[in-house]
């Protein structure tokens, strides 16, 4: 017996090894604690925030310029908004690992070098960050450290959009020393020193407008010192930096290329986004053209409108341009129309070799593509693989920053500022004009004859400096679906233009209709008590006040969403509002106003 | 011709038997006492299995008996069978019954040993095999819901192979956790342990029962005891059970498939909430379709597609009336289960091998999936010596489900829910497949049945998943001296999961004459999938028991021992596109995209825990009377940091065995056995993620951005969420009172418990945190749960005379319940922003008080102007309430429907309307057996239980979740308020109520709210045996053959409002994936069972 009891007791000690034997370390994971030290875990570490927090879809932004069959809640407004229990927009995991990276890092990195460069980039990306929920939400608290469970930031009050501003002025400038001009790659999809003045230059315009138009003022800083930021900043780029408008001197051809070439056109793309066939990485912007399943993305008439002349007139100066069918209203305007909307003679851009030209002509308007008439062109891909044509299927490279954007935005913040000269315009608009062979603007001229159309109810009544409008039309036109236009309007003080009706093409009435002038019908139209016409007489057989609306009842433009209900609330929708949960768990933060939250604290 | 003929002989056998010869008889009467002299009641007296009678109230007899010397065969539950020759001329005799030793001693498997039931003082259900042999189930678990009270078995899905998840009495913690499973004395699936090797099942349900499993026993344990060998002088017993039948779905499956029907419904859903129509048909097409409503089938007159110019451009119009699910399932499919077994042994050596089959066809229709599991166990031990015993016991499961699909089952018949509606038929005249209707048929793109249907019929989305489990367990057992006895086991487990998944590119063609179109992304790209987790597991155990009794009064049982275990896991993924074959599907076969790239990732990942415990247990009773037990165990693990990985957790339990008293002489004749148990204990829960106290960082592939910087997509690091160091065992206190009492010979057998567990230091995400802090909020310690329950049962068991024959006959009815509170948790405001509160009941649900729906517009209008809706009104059109919408109540009085402060101080509007635990979990089996033949009922059911339905039930709300459903319930527009239809139940016509969360009927409210309490007849079983004697000319020991229906019926409120929501698959259907689910199956099997 006694040797059984010897070999339990052996037994029982051969397992009080005890705590070795029950240490288990990840295998598959590495440590926080020994990362964040060299170029590659750093750049590893970010890479996330490129994929996280830029739009990858721009061409597909609604606005007043560019609407679907089924708008979005936020363009339609009223009840179709409400406060959200929770919301991704309210989202602040990014900002916490860049804060993370940002403090491990300290300790971590000893290659001096790489410090530079990736404190640079996450104080890039937090720029951009607040940029969003400024835009979105006003005031919001400020966080640049890595929050503890307890951390009293957790309770805080927002801070007004003047801390955040400073703070974002402070993080950008940090990132415009720090970042590198060029990576090796030779490619612009990492964010250098100039997509950090880009981004100053777009942040500081917006929050100096925003102030300006929304009479918000700080003692610390008035607008007009946004405004000079912004175009120190752009001015930099332009004195600097290697950019210029992307021109082979082709003005029918250079401003369509710039977007739908496969790879950046790195003159004037200053930070894009890689799309590459053969790694299945693609959006969705030629199918949104093209294909009439994608929600039939239309741009409306107003926008349409604002291109003026190729001598440099207005087109809604001429006589009788009112009551002008698409055919003729689309003749001898600025080229960048034809490279933004389908016209008469529509052609898809073919490659050869990395050379682009235009393919043979293919048919203009398709009838049952767009809800206005207007089906955009912007951001088509070359026509040499017509399978792609489809859902997600688009690999040229998309824009974040452009140099054309640049040039816009120290031209407006300039005119915004009363002091726009003519040297000025000639740095910037006019060298966008000139890639599409566009007459010069002048200042004198400008500022003489306010463009009566651009005040009135669709635009901007009440804007009298005529420099400013014209500086409204360029960015319209130049920037169309790169998704600048919602935030424009938001910070000029402008959403009810979301409200305004939204327009097709005129068409005089009943009738039979070849809308694009090539001798094939598109669009059948027919009254009450007409019988319906056979379906071989057009591609759209349409009932007046059924299947189509016009503006007068009986003629007038198209009305495609005449049974949706648009509304803008000013006291309301020029923010978001808080989540509810948000709210509930820390009653410091304050709702934006006009919302109701159900909430009665 | 042999088996014919040995068929016939049966046959004549169990005709014959059934009329009794008659023959020259004579009168036997008698007295039935048992040792004290008292009459046994209800003694069964027979001398055939035809001829018997039954003892009356005084133990006397009287029987017909052949002329001669006669056997009588006295039998009485509770006691032991007793044969008294009669000899000719003897017509009186008195008979003594023994009580029946094996009942007394029955024992029951708990941790580490066996203990007499009797003497358990902890709160243990033991399940014997007989319970479950009638059952057809097609896993463990499911067979064992509803016959052990308080434990609980949830499926969670209907589709081949799925199996039920346990717990044990009730909600466990805010983190879930589920009981322990021991097979053999190792950790295991029971879910892959073949029912029909199941000696016993042991459920431990209170903590001092569990303490010698410590930190893994928490919530409860349940130990699995697969049968052995016996010694049967060398003789082996061989068995073979098989099972063939069908199943099918256990809810309505007949859809509305009338073209018209479905446009005009689904058209005015949505055209009332966006302004727009989705099928976008005009008078002329809707002409065409009602000219068609009554045709089932295409009419050649009428077809159901025709071509015609559109728009310029020649396209496919589809006017069917087209029955998609039963195009795409089946209802009825075939299953078979198949097991033999064989066992025997000698004096020195015994063994028990068996193998399992069971096939069961899935409902995909045109090609069918298939889930097949193979079950193989052996077991053998050896006495080495008169000291020493060695035993081992290996087991095999593999099983494989291969079905068609995209990634796993449930997607195809998810993503087959959407679009699919009657007017399209899945081909086009042309004989190429429908995926995408003409541009300006449907308002927007949307895909037919997003194209399941092709994917189902093409065939080339292979998907296996496939499982093994192999358990080898080698244990030593040493009896070095009477009273001791040293065991020591070492198990090994390998398990692998390996999936294979395949897409392939959609064929389709969208309008007539166009070149064939190929959905080439998502579902359809090219593209294989490979992963394998692979586990290896191991586990060893020594322990020593040492049992004696001193002076005949004071036994002791004393055990202790150690335990090691740990478990690695790998994991190896690859996935490859481009494949040079549709029909072959490996990663060799790889090729390359148009561009001439490759696409193929990798994945990989690793890890493992190890656990380590010393355990030991005391027993102590006084002549059976006094019982008291204490045991304990102290653990460690590593999933925790060292310092905090460390825990002990002990126990103690009493017991009285009131019916051993003295005092209690007189009464035992009516009670047998009545008993008091409490118990106290506590246990640790190490059911958390293996290593949640280290930070780590990981690398990944993006799903889609790239620098431009090699040909593959980009990598990215993350860090995980920030974590505290401190973390340790979660614990739970367990209270648990019992009472057990046996009458009548234990023919009246009750138990009673009743249980207090506090759940305490809950691991949970702690404080929830405003998004600001920006990750997860760190796991702490932080929480505490109360669980207060009970559990019944109460059995009945006894056989009559009836005809001369024994009719048997039993039923039992268990009954458990219990409520969860949460009695600490960081949430001092009570806010509903934060997941619990004190005080809060588990499952509790908030919602409005919404009973009626506006009669008239000017009532909706008066009210919505004195009372703000605009919280609830965002679907309404036009923000204007009208008649049909639903009436919110102020009950707060406020003016304004709303939240409050969103705290359950102030909730607004709201109150808790149900709870969505079952409550009131009940039992309830009848089994009667008479001349061979047996048929056993099993019912089973819940109290009340409530659902909201959640937005994507398409099935509950139609259209108001979203208008495109291809499986909209038949005539629902009945049920939907109009003008001329103003009792309906649901509100009027607006798609998205329910979907968005700016719908009226997305709130939860009172009329709305549905209860899910069912009766459900489980299980149904007959069968008949053949005579023994018959059979034994043909070699065979046993015969039976039967029927059993599993899931036959059920009975719930939620019929009335559904015919295709089984209350037990009304899970929270909250995303996109759940818009249609395998249905729950109900079986019908024909089975034979035999034994040579």
């Amino acid at each position: 017996m006694k040797r059984y009891i010897v070999i339990l007791a052996v037994a029982l000690l051969a397992f009080t090894a005890c705590d070795d034997i029950l240490d288990k370390k990840p295998q598959s994971k590495l440590s926080p604690e020994t990362y964040f030290t060299n170029m590659t875990e750093l750049q590893l570490f970010t890479n996330s925030f490129y994929n996280n927090l830029l739009p990858k879809s721009p061409y597909n932004v609604q606005s007043d310029q560019y609407i679907k069959a089924n708008p979005s809640d936020l363009v339609k407004g009223g009840t179709n908004r409400i406060v959200p229990n929770t919301s991704g927009n309210w989202s602040w995991t990014d900002l916490r690992k860049m804060n993370t990276c940002l403090e491990y890092m300290e300790a971590n990195c000893k290659d001096p070098e790489a410090y530079k460069i990736y404190s640079g980039l996450c104080r890039f990306f937090r720029a951009y960050f607040y940029f969003d929920k400024v835009r979105m939400y006003g005031d919001v608290p400020w966080v640049d450290h890595e929050p503890g469970t307890s951390d009293e930031v957790l309770q805080a009050p927002r801070d007004s959009r003047e801390v955040i501003m400073t703070h974002m002025l402070e993080d950008i400038d940090y990132a415009i020393e720090n970042l590198p001009e060029s990576y090796s790659s030779g490619h612009n999809y990492r964010a250098t020193k100039w997509a950090a003045l880009a981004l100053k230059a777009r942040f500081c315009l917006y929050e100096g407008t925003y102030r300006k138009y929304h009479d918000i003022s700080y003692p610390e800083h008035p607008y007009t010192y946004y405004l000079e930021e912004s175009a120190k900043a752009a001015d930099r780029i332009m004195k600097e930096g290697p950019f210029k408008v992307y021109s082979t001197g082709k003005p029918n051809l250079d401003y369509a290329v710039l977007f739908s070439s496969y790879d950046e056109i790195t003159d004037e793309y200053i930070l894009s986004i890689n799309f590459d066939f053969g790694t299945e990485l693609m959006h969705n912007a030629t199918a949104a053209a093209l294909m009439n399943s994608q929600g039939r993305n239309s741009l409306t008439k107003k926008f349409v409108n604002c291109y003026l002349m190729t001598d440099g007139t207005r087109f809604t100066d001429k006589e009788g341009w009112q009551t002008m069918q698409f055919a003729e209203e689309v003749v001898d305007r600025d080229p960048r129309l034809g490279q933004t909307v389908r016209l008469p003679g529509y052609s898809r851009i073919t490659e050869n070799g990395g050379a682009y030209s235009y393919s043979p002509v293919l048919e203009g308007v398709q009838a049952d593509i767009t809800l206005t008439g207007y089906q955009m062109a912007k951001f088509v891909m070359p026509e040499n693989n017509l399978a792609n044509d489809k859902f997600d299927r688009s690999y040229n490279d998309l824009p974040v920053f452009r140099y054309g954007e640049v040039l816009l935005n120290y031209a407006e913040a300039k005119a915004e500022l009363g002091n726009i000269t003519q040297d000025d315009v000639d740095r910037t608009i006019n060298l966008l004009r000139d890639r599409v062979n566009m007459p010069h603007l002048d200042v004198a001229y400008a500022k003489a004859h306010p463009d009566p159309y651009l005040q009135t109810e669709d635009f901007y009544p009440g804007v009298t400096d005529g420099m400013i409008l014209e500086v409204r039309r360029e960015r319209a036109v130049e920037l169309a679906q790169e998704g600048f236009r919602y935030d424009d309007l938001m910070r000029w003080k402008r959403g009810p233009l979301l409200a305004r009706p939204y327009y097709g093409i005129y068409l005089p009435g009943v009738g039979v209709y070849d809308i694009d002038g090539d001798g094939k019908n598109d669009i059948a139209l027919y009254g009450d008590g007409q019988t319906k016409p056979s379906a071989s007489t057009a591609t759209v057989i349409a009932k007046l006040g059924t299947d189509l609306f016009l503006s007068e009842g009986t003629r007038g433009y198209i009305e495609p969403l005449h049974n949706i209900t648009f509304s803008f609330d000013e006291g309301r929708d020029y923010l978001y509002p808080i989540p509810i949960n948000e709210r509930s768990l820390n009653h410091n933060l304050t709702q934006n106003p006009g919302w109701n939250d159900g909430l009665s604290f | 011709m042999k088996l014919t003929k040995a068929f016939a002989a049966i046959l004549a056998l169990v005709l014959a038997g059934s009329f009794s010869l008659s023959a020259q008889t004579r009168q036997v009467s008698g007295t039935v006492l048992d040792t004290q002299q008292q009459p046994v009641i209800g003694a069964a007296v027979m001398t055939s299995a035809t001829n018997g009678t039954m003892t009356g109230s005084d133990g006397g007899f009287t029987l017909s008996v052949p002329a001669g010397d006669v056997t009588l065969e006295v039998n009485c539950m509770g006691y032991e069978v007793q044969k008294v020759l009669v000899p000719a001329g003897t017509s009186r005799v008195q008979v003594i019954l023994k009580e029946d030793s094996m009942l007394l001693n029955e024992t029951i498997v708990v941790g580490y040993g066996t203990q007499k039931k009797v003497n358990l003082t902890g709160a243990i259900t033991s399940v014997e095999s007989k319970e479950l042999e009638n059952r057809s189930a097609h896993s463990l678990s499911t067979m064992l819901q509803g016959s052990v009270p308080g434990l609980n078995i949830t499926t969670s899905s209907g589709n081949p192979g799925s199996t039920g998840s346990l717990n044990i009495r009730g909600f466990t913690s805010i983190n879930g956790a589920s009981p322990l499973v021991l097979i053999d004395g190792a950790v295991g699936d029971i879910n892959r342990v073949n029912p029909n090797d199941v000696e016993s099942i042991s459920v431990i349900k209170d903590a001092a029962a569990a303490a010698v499993y410590g930190a893994r026993a928490a919530f409860g344990v349940i130990l699995v005891t697969t049968k052995s060998g016996a010694d049967s002088q060398g003789k082996s017993v061989v068995r073979y059970s098989g099972r063939w039948g069908w199943e099918e779905p256990t809810t309505s499956t007949d859809y509305e498939t009338r073209g018209y029907w479905s446009v005009y419904t689904i058209n005015k859903f949505r055209k009332a909430s966006e302004g727009s129509d989705y099928v976008l048909y005009n008078d002329t097409d809707m002409q065409r379709l009602l000219a068609r409503v009554n045709d089932k089938v295409e009419h050649p007159d009428r077809p159901w597609v025709i071509e015609e110019v559109r728009n310029g451009v020649n396209q496919w119009l589809y006017y069917g009336n087209f029955d998609w699910w039963h195009y795409m399932f089946n209802d009825q499919h075939p299953v078979q289960q198949h097991n033999v077994s064989m066992s025997g042994g000698n004096k020195s050596m015994r063994y028990f091998v068996s193998g399992g089959f069971d096939r069961e066809t899935g409902i995909i229709k045109a090609n069918p999936d298939v889930f097949k599991k193979f079950n193989l166990r052996s077991k053998v031990d050896f006495d080495i010596n008169k000291y020493m015993r060695f035993s081992n016991n290996t087991s095999f499961y593999g099983s494989t489900y291969s079905y068609i699909g995209v990634g796993n089952v449930e997607n195809g018949i998810a993503y087959s829910a959407a679009h699919a509606i009657p007017i399209f038929t899945p081909k086009n005249p042309d004989g190429s497949w429908l995926y995408l209707p003409a541009n300006g048929i449907l308002n927007g793109s949307y895909a037919v049945g997003n194209g399941r249907h092709i994917v189902f019929a093409e065939g080339k989305n292979i998907n296996v998943d496939r499982k093994t489990d192999f358990a080898n367990t080698s244990e030593l057992t040493i009896k070095p001296f009477n009273g001791l006895t040293i065991i020591g086991n070492f198990t090994y487990r390998f398990h692998q999961n390996r999936n294979t998944n395949r897409t392939e590119n959609i064929p389709y063609r969208q309008y007539p004459g166009e070149d064939m179109q190929y959905y080439i992304s998502g579902a359809g790209l090219d593209e294989l999938s490979e992963t394998i987790d692979t586990y290896n597991y191991y586990s060893s155990n020594l322990y020593a028991t040492y049992e004696n009794t001193f002076a005949d009064a004071h036994h002791l049982t004393v055990m202790a021992g150690a335990n090691y275990e740990t478990q690695h896991l790998k994991q190896i993924g690859a996935v490859g596109d481009y494949l040079l074959s549709t029909e072959l599907s490996d990663l060799d076969l790889v090729g390359a995209n148009s561009d001439g790239s490759t696409v193929m990732k990798v994945s990989g990942g690793q890890s493992e825990y190890a656990m380590l415990g010393f355990f030991g247990r005391l027993n102590y009773d006084y002549k059976g009377r006094y019982l008291f037990e204490t045991s304990g165990r102290y653990d460690g693990t590593s999933r925790f940091a060292r310092g905090h990985r460390w825990g002990f957790f002990p126990s103690v339990s009493v017991g009285w065995r009131i019916s051993e008293e003295p005092f209690f002489d007189n009464a035992r004749g009516t009670i047998n056995n009545l008993k008091l148990r409490a118990s106290l204990g506590t246990l640790g829960n190490q059911n958390v993620s293996n290593y949640l106290y280290v930070r780590s960082i990981n690398v990944s592939d993006f799903a889609h951005y790239s620098f431009g910087e090699g040909a593959t997509v980009a990598k990215y690091s993350n860090i995980s969420a920030p974590n505290s160091t401190d973390l340790t065992w979660e614990t739970s206190v367990q209270y648990n009172a019992g009472l057990d009492l046996d009458m009548f010979n234990s023919r009246l057998q009750f138990t009673g418990e009743a249980y207090i567990r506090d759940t305490k230091h809950m691991l949970t995400d702690g404080v929830e945190l405003p998004s600001v802090y920006g990750a997860a909020a760190p796991k702490q310690n932080t929480a505490d749960l109360r669980t207060k329950g009970y559990e019944l049962s109460l059995a009945w068991k006894d056989q009559v005379m009836l005809g001369g024959r024994p009719f048997g006959y039993n039923f039992r009815a268990t009954l458990s319940d219990y409520d969860s509170e949460i009695t600490k948790f960081e949430n001092e405001e009570k806010t509903f922003a934060k997941s619990y509160y004190v005080g809060q009941k588990i499952g509790e649900i908030w919602g409005f008080v919404a009973n009626d729906l506006f009669q008239t517009d000017e009532e909706a209008a008066a009210y919505s102007s004195s009372v703000d809706l605009s919280y609830v009104n965002g679907k309404i059109p036009g923000g204007i309430w009208k008649a049909g919408d639903l009436k919110y109540e102020d009950i707060d009085g406020d003016g304004i429907i709303g939240i409050g402060a969103n705290t359950v101080n102030d909730p607004g509007d709201r109150k808790i309307i149900g709870n969505s635990l079952p409550h009131l979990q009940y039992g309830f089996t009848f089994g009667v057996d008479y001349a061979g033949f047996d048929v056993s009922v099993f019912l089973q059911g819940t109290g009340n239980h409530y659902w909201y339905p959640s937005p994507y039930s398409f099935a509950f709300w139609g259209p108001f979740s979203q208008p495109m459903n291809s499986f909209l319930p038949k005539n629902f527009i009945d049920d939907v308020w109009d003008y001329n239809n103003t009792d309906a139940y649901f509100p009027r016509a607006v798609a998205y109520l329910a979907y968005n969360g700016k719908g009226q009927l997305y709130h939860n409210n009172t009329r709305y709210l549905q209860n899910l309490r069912y009766l459900r007849i489980k299980n149904v079983s007959i069968g008949y045996s053949l005579p023994k004697k018959a059979i034994k000319h043909v070699g065979l020991s046993n015969m039976r053959i039967y029927f059993t229906g599993e899931n036959l019926e059920y009975f719930s409120p939620i019929k009335k409002h559904s015919a295709y929501i089984d209350p037990e698959g009304a899970l929270d259907r909250s995303s996109s994936y759940n818009r249609a689910f395998y249905p729950w199956q109900k079986s019908y099997m024909f089975g034979v069972d035999i034994t040579f």
